[in-house]
């Protein structure tokens, strides 16, 4: 018989001593995680999914994930792949949000102003779909909230040096292509 | 737009995107208000890119249940454990090695079957029962002793001739 996974990491000492406490994982990552997936995805509900889907694999692995900073690179490495491969193999049904900010009252006026930024956001994503793929795998994963180009650099292999010069790029070949 | 213009383009758009602008590009611009107007439109798109870049991927927000959904697939999931999972795959492995090895020598003894002719095999045939005939003193067993005689061939008075 199997206990149920919050009583078995709780009850579970090995677990404890093994690694970061899973539960807590999820708190202090979800978010990232979720934002490098919607950076690739653009999609809530296909980025909630993959990021359900690195928690999972961080579930399996999760008694030889000791070091907190280790674990963080390997979920955001995890995040964009499976972003990633997802993107790959849903282009032709790529459905993008259209509903954010949806929950908050607005007036007509904000309204139309939210609708332009919209767009314009739209409209940045695909120009940045359009990037060569070093350059853009950088400027995806340093969208999420509080990536920095260490981060970045540990989910790619690269030194922090290299991502903040292909950064610099991305963002002047975007630069060029804004009207 | 000159060739100096051009040569500057990059300089621009290092510039516009916060860099230091070189002493070059300085001097260019002190002379070419065309290149200074390009510097300032390109600082106001880099604003621009700056405050939408964010907005591409930071304002997804997990739902609030998605802890406890994560939590509940991890228990579905996790009912089989590793080690559960580990055993399982060693199982089918062993299995698929075995069923690999079971029809190579099928295959193998096929082809050597194949290759025997009928004539040659009834030539070759054999009761199974001569290979107990194949050992040293076959020959003896072949003939029947006389009464009297030894199954070796030596004959009992031989043997027991102090017994006369």
């Amino acid at each position: 018989m199997t206990r149920p996974f919050a009583a078995a990491v709780s009850a579970d000492q090995n677990w404890r001593s093994a690694g970061p406490d899973f539960n807590r994982l999820i708190a202090e990552n979800q978010r990232r995680v979720l934002q490098i997936a919607y950076g690739v995805l653009g999609n809530t509900a296909d980025a909630e999914e993959v990021a359900q889907e690195t928690f999972l694999r961080a579930f399996r692995k999760f008694p030889s994930l000791r070091e907190p900073e280790r674990v963080k690179a390997w979920l955001n490495r995890i995040a964009f792949r499976l972003a990633l491969n997802r993107q790959r193999a849903s282009r032709r049904r790529a459905v993008r949000d259209t509903t954010w900010h949806g929950d908050q009252p607005a007036s007509t006026g904000d309204e139309a102003a939210r609708a332009n930024e919209r767009l314009l956001v739209e409209q940045l994503r695909e120009q940045i779909a359009a990037l060569p793929e070093r350059l853009r795998d950088v400027l995806q994963l340093s969208l999420a909230e509080g990536m920095s180009a260490g981060e970045v650099g540990a989910a790619l292999g690269l030194p922090a040096a290299t991502i903040r010069s292909r950064l610099h790029s991305a963002k002047k070949l975007l630069l060029e292509r804004m009207k | 737009m000159s060739t100096a213009c051009t040569e500057q383009r990059e300089r621009l758009l290092d510039a516009a995107l916060g860099q230091q602008p070189p002493v070059e590009l300085l001097a260019h611009l002190r002379s070419c208000p065309r290149c200074a107007a390009a510097l300032a439109e390109l600082r106001g798109r880099s604003e621009r890119l700056n405050s939408l870049l964010p907005l591409v991927a930071q304002h997804a927000e997990p739902s609030p249940d998605f802890r406890a959904r994560v939590l509940s697939a991890a228990d579905r999931r996790g009912s089989k454990s590793p080690l559960f999972r580990r055993w399982a795959l060693a199982g089918f492995a062993a299995a698929c090695v075995a069923v690999a090895a079971w029809l190579t020598y099928a295959e193998i003894d096929g082809r050597r079957e194949a290759r025997v002719v009928p004539v040659e095999r009834i030539a070759h045939w054999r009761a199974p029962s001569d290979v107990f005939l194949e050992v040293a003193g076959a020959q003896n067993l072949r003939t029947i002793p006389r009464l009297g005689q030894s199954i070796v061939s030596v004959s009992v008075t031989q043997t027991t001739g102090g017994l006369k």
